[in-house]
C-alpha cells in the first residue's frame, strides 16, 4: 500500500498473503494513527501541541507516545553537546521552512538551551517561554516503528515500510539501494538488512537558497561536509536521529550510548562506513 | 538655347565628378574592410587568451564574494538558486582549445565569435597534472584553498578541490565548492541492479515542491 503522510511518501509491502478486507482494515489504523501523531506533533498543522508551545509558555503534559522520542532526544542533545536539539524549529522556519513553506530566508538566531527554554520530567513538559520545537530528526523514524508496531499487533510477520527512505523491516532479510545524493536515479550502493532499520540523510531534497533540511544551530548553516549518511539500528527512531548526529559529531562519540551501523559519503566521494555494515559500493 | 546646352553640360559634368567620387569612395571602403576584416580576427584571439587569463585569477578571488555572502542572507542567492543543476558561477573549468572554431565559453565569459584560425596552431599550455594554492580573504581572514588541474590538449580534464580553511565556515564553503565543481561521481543505475527498496532523502510532498516551483518561476527573468 503506499499513501503520502508527514510530508512524505510511504510505502508498506506484507511479505504474505492477506485479504483485501485486513489490508483496507490495515490502512485503515495507520491513517488514523498518523493523523494523532501529527496533531501532537507536527509544527506543519496550526491547532498542533507543538504549535501551541510556540505560543504559551505553561506547563504540558505529554502523551504516552513522547516518552521514547524525548527521551532519544535528551541523549542525542547530550552526545552532541547541543548541536541536535529540539528547539531548532525556530531555525528552520526562520530559514524558510516555515509551515507555509515560504521558502524565504530571515535573520536566523542561534535557539535557546534546552533548560532555558524546557523542563522536561516525563509525563510533565514544561515551557518556559514559547519556542518552536521541531522533531523531524526522529519524528519520522520513530513513527515508522508505531507504524509497524500496528502491522505486527495484526499478527502480521514480514513486511518492509518505507517512508520517504527510512525503512522498518521485518521477516527476510532485503536488498536496499543506497541513493545517490545528486541522482534519485542511480545508487552509489546496495545495503543487505534483516530485522532492523536503516535510515538515510543527504541535502539534495528538501534543499533552498543555500540551506538544506538540517542547519547547525550555532554556526547558523548547513553543513556542507556530507553529501548523505545511512544508519543501521534496531529502530526507527534511533537509526532517524543518529543520521542527524552524525553530521555533527563523530561516529565514536554516538558509540558510547547506542548500538548502530552507519556509512558516511562525504563532499569528495570519500566514503567511511563501520565494519558491520554490510555493503556492496559502486563508487 | 546655347545658355541651357551649356548648363546642361555644365551639369553633366559635375553629376560625373559626383557618381566618379561616390565610386572611388565605396571602393576605398571596400578595400579597408576587407583588410580590416583580417586584422579585427588577429585582435580577437588576442582578446580572448587575456580573458582567459582574467577568468584564472578572477575565480580565486571571486570566492571574496562568495564568503561576504555566506553570513547574511542576500538576495544575491536568489541567482543561485537557478544554477543547481550547473557548476556555479566560479567555476574555475578553463576550456580553450584554438584549433577550434566553435565559440569556447565559460558560465561567466561569453566569448567573441573567432574567426577560423590556421589548423598548425601549437598548444597554448603543456599536458600535465597541475596544483597551487589560491588564497582570498573571507569574513574571517585570509584562507588557502588548494586546486588540482589535469590538462590534456589544452583542455582541463579534471579539477579536484582540496579544501583548507582554518575557519570551520569558510572549510564549509569550501565544501559547498566541492559538492559543485568536483567530477560527478557515477554510481550505478536503479534500474541496472536488484534490489528491494531504496533509501535516501525523504521524498518532498507536493506543497514543499510546489513552493519550489512558484520561486523558480517567480525568479524567472
Amino acid at each position: 500500500m503506499e499513501f503520502q503522510a508527514i510530508g512524505t511518501h510511504w510505502k508498506i509491502e506484507i511479505h504474505e498473503k492477506i485479504s483485501d478486507s485486513l489490508e483496507s482494515d490495515i490502512l485503515k489504523s495507520i491513517q488514523e494513527r498518523i493523523a494523532i501523531y501529527e496533531k501532537t506533533y507536527s509544527r506543519f498543522l496550526p491547532d498542533s501541541l507543538i504549535t501551541e508551545m510556540s505560543k504559551r509558555a505553561g506547563e504540558y503534559v505529554l502523551p504516552d507516545d513522547a516518552k521514547l522520542l524525548f527521551d532519544a532526544y535528551e541523549k542525542a542533545y547530550r552526545l552532541t553537546n547541543g548541536f541536535v536539539t529540539p528547539l531548532i524549529g525556530s531555525v528552520l522556519s526562520d530559514a524558510g521552512y516555515d509551515a507555509n513553506y515560504s521558502l524565504e530566508p530571515k535573520k536566523l538566531n542561534s535557539p535557546l538551551a534546552w533548560d532555558e527554554a524546557m523542563d522536561y520530567q516525563f509525563p510533565k513538559l514544561m515551557i518556559k517561554r514559547p519556542v518552536l520545537i521541531d522533531l523531524g530528526a526522529a519524528g519520522k523514524g520513530y513513527l515508522v516503528d508505531i507504524v509497524a508496531d500496528i502491522l505486527r499487533r495484526k499478527e502480521i510477520k514480514s513486511f518492509t515500510i518505507n517512508a520517504g527512505g527510512d525503512i522498518v523491516n521485518e521477516g527476510k532479510t532485503i536488498r536496499v539501494a543506497l541513493e545517490h545524493p545528486n541522482d534519485a536515479t542511480s545508487a552509489i550502493g546496495v545495503v543487505t538488512i534483516g530485522n532492523e532499520s536503516i535510515c538515510g540523510s543527504a541535502g539534495n531534497r528538501r534543499a533552498w537558497k543555500q540551506f538544506h533540511h538540517i542547519i547547525d544551530p550555532k554556526k547558523l548553516e548547513s553543513p556542507r561536509h556530507i553529501l548523505a549518511v545511512w544508519v543501521i539500528a534496531s529502530s526507527g527512531r534511533i537509526a532517524d536521529i543518529l543520521t542527524t548526529c552524525l553530521y555533527f559529531v563523530k561516529p565514536e562519540i554516538l558509540q558510547k550510548d547506542f548500538v548502530f551501523d552507519y556509512l558516511i559519503l562525504f563532499a569528495d566521494f570519500t566514503v567511511e562506513k563501520s565494519q558491520g555494515f554490510k555493503s556492496e559500493l559502486f563508487i | 538655347m546655347d545658355q541651357s546646352s551649356a548648363q546642361t553640360q555644365q551639369k553633366y559634368t559635375k553629376r560625373t565628378w559626383i557618381i566618379l567620387l561616390v565610386v572611388v569612395i565605396l571602393l576605398g571602403g571596400l578595400l579597408a574592410f576587407a583588410i580590416s576584416k583580417d586584422f579585427i580576427a588577429n585582435e580577437i584571439r588576442e582578446g580572448d587568451t587575456e580573458e582567459s587569463k582574467e577568468l584564472v585569477s578572477n575565480t580565486i578571488s571571486a570566492d571574496d564574494s562568495e564568503e561576504s555572502e555566506g553570513f547574511g542572507l542576500n538576495e544575491s542567492w536568489e541567482d543561485e538558486s537557478e544554477e543547481s543543476e550547473q557548476p556555479p558561477k566560479v567555476a574555475p573549468v578553463i576550456q580553450k582549445n584554438p584549433s577550434s572554431s566553435t565559440p569556447t565559453s565559460t558560465p561567466v565569459v561569453p566569448s567573441a565569435p573567432v574567426a577560423t584560425p590556421p589548423t598548425t596552431q601549437k598548444s597554448a599550455y603543456k599536458d600535465g597534472t597541475f596544483s597551487a594554492t589560491g588564497t582570498y580573504v573571507a569574513p574571517g581572514g585570509k584562507e588557502p584553498i588548494d586546486i588540482t588541474l589535469v590538462l590534456k590538449n589544452d583542455v582541463v580534464t579534471s579539477v579536484t578541490v582540496g579544501v583548507k580553511a582554518k575557519n570551520s565556515t569558510s572549510r564549509n564553503w569550501q565544501n559547498y565548492f566541492v559538492q559543485a565543481v568536483n567530477p560527478a561521481v557515477a554510481g550505478m543505475k536503479l534500474d541496472a541492479i536488484r534490489v528491494d527498496t531504496v533509501s535516501g532523502s525523504s521524498l518532498t510532498q507536493i506543497g514543499f515542491m510546489d513552493a519550489l516551483a512558484k520561486i523558480k518561476s517567480q525568479a524567472k527573468m
